[in-house]
């Protein structure tokens, strides 16, 4: 009987959900921008095309890193928006700070979506990475979540790796 | 009308600006708590509220909380938490430490000016 179907509030679906609602949140709620048209990405390199990725290290019974990535102009129509800083009146350090600042925002929001879970974690400091030409590689066989997010002509891409 | 704004994030601090300038508020700030101790020291008695993040190096928006509400110069001033730790328990515990008030990232700059507002008594 499906109203006996009980959601398994420990599976990937679960963060995968909380991960797409704390981004969707974050990006609309300081920037107005919607983001839509998310897609699952495949492939060796997650950074691929990004110029700058705001990183959290994930701490809890499952420990994970979260990131995102995107391009040197979404970063700064994101960080303008945000800040109602024109883009050219952004330093690098406004957008890299941005970044961190985004990354946050969407650890912080998806944390309480996944209270309760065994994905529940505590946040730490993060990290913005900056650089072309970046590789992200990772031998673990935990869960692996890469995400792409549209909105307008840009995209920004969701990842999280289970430690 | 002044407030001090304590984030390390400086694009936070430069939308709480945007914030307090639409006010006609002054805005001092503060990249850590050994910082926003300094700037009181100085100016407390023309800062009228604290907008104090959480999760912070060195000295988190708690501990820094503590020394605020444990000085009697500054015992005076209202602290809103504006920070990305959004759960029950955070928030009651802030509340318990002497938070008057409790913001959480995302916010819109609309929703930052209502409760600077609020906690100045100014609110609708």
């Amino acid at each position: 009987m499906l109203d006996n179907i009980q959601i398994d509030k420990d599976s990937v679906n679960v963060l995968e959900k909380a991960l797409s609602e704390a981004i969707v949140k974050v990006i609309g709620t300081t920037s107005g921008f919607e983001l839509n048209n998310s897609l699952l990405i495949t492939g060796n390199n997650p950074l691929q095309e990004s110029q700058l990725v705001g990183i959290m290290f994930l701490t809890g019974n499952t420990n994970a890193l979260l990131a995102v990535t995107m391009s040197n102009k979404t970063a700064s129509t994101l960080v303008s928006y945000i800040s109602g800083i024109e883009t050219t009146e952004l330093s690098d350090e406004d957008i890299q700070d941005g970044v961190s600042e985004l990354i946050n925002m969407i650890a912080g929001s998806a944390k309480s979506l996944l209270k309760d879970t065994k994905f529940y974690f505590h946040l730490t400091s993060p990290i913005t990475v900056v650089g072309e030409n970046r590789l992200m590689i990772h031998k673990g066989t935990g869960n692996k979540l890469y995400k792409r997010f549209h909105f307008g002509d840009m995209q920004i891409n969701l990842i999280h790796l289970i430690l | 009308m002044q407030i001090l704004s304590v984030d390390d994030s400086t694009i936070v601090r430069k939308v709480i600006r945007g914030a307090t300038e639409v006010l006609g508020y002054g805005l001092l700030e503060a990249s850590d708590g050994f910082e926003a101790l300094r700037v009181l020291e100085t100016n407390h008695k023309s800062v009228n509220l604290i907008l104090l993040d959480w999760n912070m190096p060195g000295m988190n928006g708690i501990e820094l909380l503590q020394k605020l509400k444990s000085n009697p110069d500054y015992l005076r001033i209202p602290v809103m938490m504006v920070t990305t730790e959004s759960e029950r328990e955070n928030i009651i515990k802030a509340i318990k430490e002497g938070a008057s008030h409790y913001l959480t990232k995302p916010f819109t700059v609309e929703e930052l000016i209502k409760k600077i507002l609020e906690c100045l008594g100014m609110g609708g």
